[in-house]
């Protein structure tokens, strides 16, 4: 990156000066226009997918964005009803997605997977929810493989007596923010022993939020 | 915004280059100057009245980043401190803020139940919450974070802690539960606290609970 040294006062502009503060500021342009040459440290401003990305030294990496598109990850949903057996640890086999910014999931499926120089700091949320009584040892989770075995757990599905929102429904869920590679796969899931099968919807969102 | 090309060897400075200079570096100004000027498409400004940055995406100024200082983080810090009465049994009760502690944007007005994301500051939020009862809540106990989407007839849900396995005493007579986790907010989407005991009576409560903006 070129730079500018100390200048005294009086000095004379010297042409050089160009290239050096064309790399200083935040260069406007889109992801098929990135600069060919860039130097680290470089920020750019993509205007086609909202993002800022700073070049360091062998690839472009994401590290701000300006509005929701800009973002990385996907946000899937259960919309049909999926039937969990009591007493089965069982996978969430998410059937719509409403964001995927990278090819994050293909639904029908169960797992998420991070897509190649995506690695990351993830906010992973999931919450599933029944119209029948969950039983008393309900639990939900998120499971993480790959680079490493990540598990997050919640025991607390119960009824939200009293509610107006949807005061017959069973809500479960927990969230985490974990460390993550690219490759490792996420599957989200449900334990229940009312003693029956139960009906689910679920939602599960995985987005970065750090390098 | 004015960009200079590539610059030759021996190329004469350009008059235009003042225009480029202007533009190139991360220009620092306050919150009134950034309201008065007329933005381009990825131009990032530091507003140094709120420790911020933003970048403009060609509609809107969005905040970036955590901020400078911890007076430039959005979103806020809000608690119970007289004691809420909570009853046994399987009914929830929300929780009644009565106090905040920090609120950067209008999240909260006190006294209420909700924390709402106010107009432009949709995003993904870092949630935290603890309960303290005066007296342990038994082995029905559940303390639980619901998110309700603007407008909608469904919620979501972060639960924290959700039985006596989960429930600690930290040496006195108060028990404490709590849990955290991230969400993705949209703009007039709500969050409360709520709260289950089984105990067999009422028993006191305080509370608090905090959501902060980690990403757009």
């Amino acid at each position: 990156m070129a730079l500018i040294s100390n200048v005294s006062a009086g000095a004379t502009i010297d042409p050089t000066w160009g290239n050096a503060i064309r790399d200083q500021g935040v260069q406007v342009t889109t992801s098929g226009a990135r600069p060919g040459t860039p130097a680290e440290g470089m920020v750019i401003y993509e205007t086609d997918t909202d993002r800022l990305l700073v070049y360091s030294g062998s690839a472009w990496i994401r590290f701000g964005n300006s509005a929701t598109g800009g973002r990385t990850g996907c946000t899937i949903r259960r919309s049909a009803n999926q039937s969990i057996a009591t007493d089965t640890r069982t996978n969430f086999s998410f059937d719509a997605e409403d964001a995927d910014t990278d090819g994050f999931f293909s639904p029908t499926s169960t797992t998420v997977t991070i897509p190649a120089g995506l690695g990351g700091l993830y906010a992973i949320g999931f919450s599933a929810s029944s119209a029948t009584t969950l039983g008393t040892t309900a639990m939900a989770y998120i499971y993480c493989a790959g680079s490493a075995t990540q598990i997050v757990t919640t025991g607390a599905g119960a009824n939200d007596n009293g509610f107006p929102v949807v005061s017959s429904r069973y809500y479960i869920g927990c969230s985490a923010i974990l460390p993550l590679a690219a490759a490792d796969t996420i599957v989200a899931g449900y334990y229940q022993n009312n003693g029956t099968s139960i009906n689910f919807t679920a939602r599960l969102t995985v987005y970065r939020i750090g390098i | 915004m004015a960009r200079i090309a590539n610059v030759s060897a021996g190329q004469s400075a350009s008059s235009s280059w003042a225009n480029a200079i202007r533009d190139a570096s991360v220009m620092q100004m306050t919150a009134s100057e950034r309201a008065s000027v007329v933005p381009v498409e990825g131009q990032l400004v530091y507003v140094s009245d709120e420790d911020r940055f933003y970048v403009y995406n060609g509609s809107d100024w969005v905040r970036v980043g955590w901020g400078a200082t911890t007076t430039g983080r959005t979103g806020c810090a809000v608690k119970r401190t007289a004691n809420q009465s909570i009853a046994t049994g399987a009914t929830r009760a929300e929780i009644t803020f009565d106090g905040e502690d920090f609120d950067s944007d209008g999240f909260f007005t006190a006294s209420s139940t909700d924390i709402t994301i106010p107009a432009g500051l949709g995003g993904i939020y870092a949630v935290q919450f603890q309960v303290t009862w005066a007296s342990s809540p038994g082995t029905t106990a559940l303390t639980r974070a619901r998110i309700i989407p603007s407008g909608a007839t469904s919620y979501n849900v972060i639960d924290g802690d959700a039985s006596q396995y989960q429930v600690y005493n930290y040496g006195g007579t108060n028990v404490v539960t709590g849990g955290s986790g991230t969400w993705v907010f949209g703009v007039g989407d709500k969050i409360t606290l709520t709260v289950a005991q089984g105990s067999g009576g009422s028993i006191n409560v305080t509370a608090t609970m905090s959501i902060y903006r980690i990403g757009v």
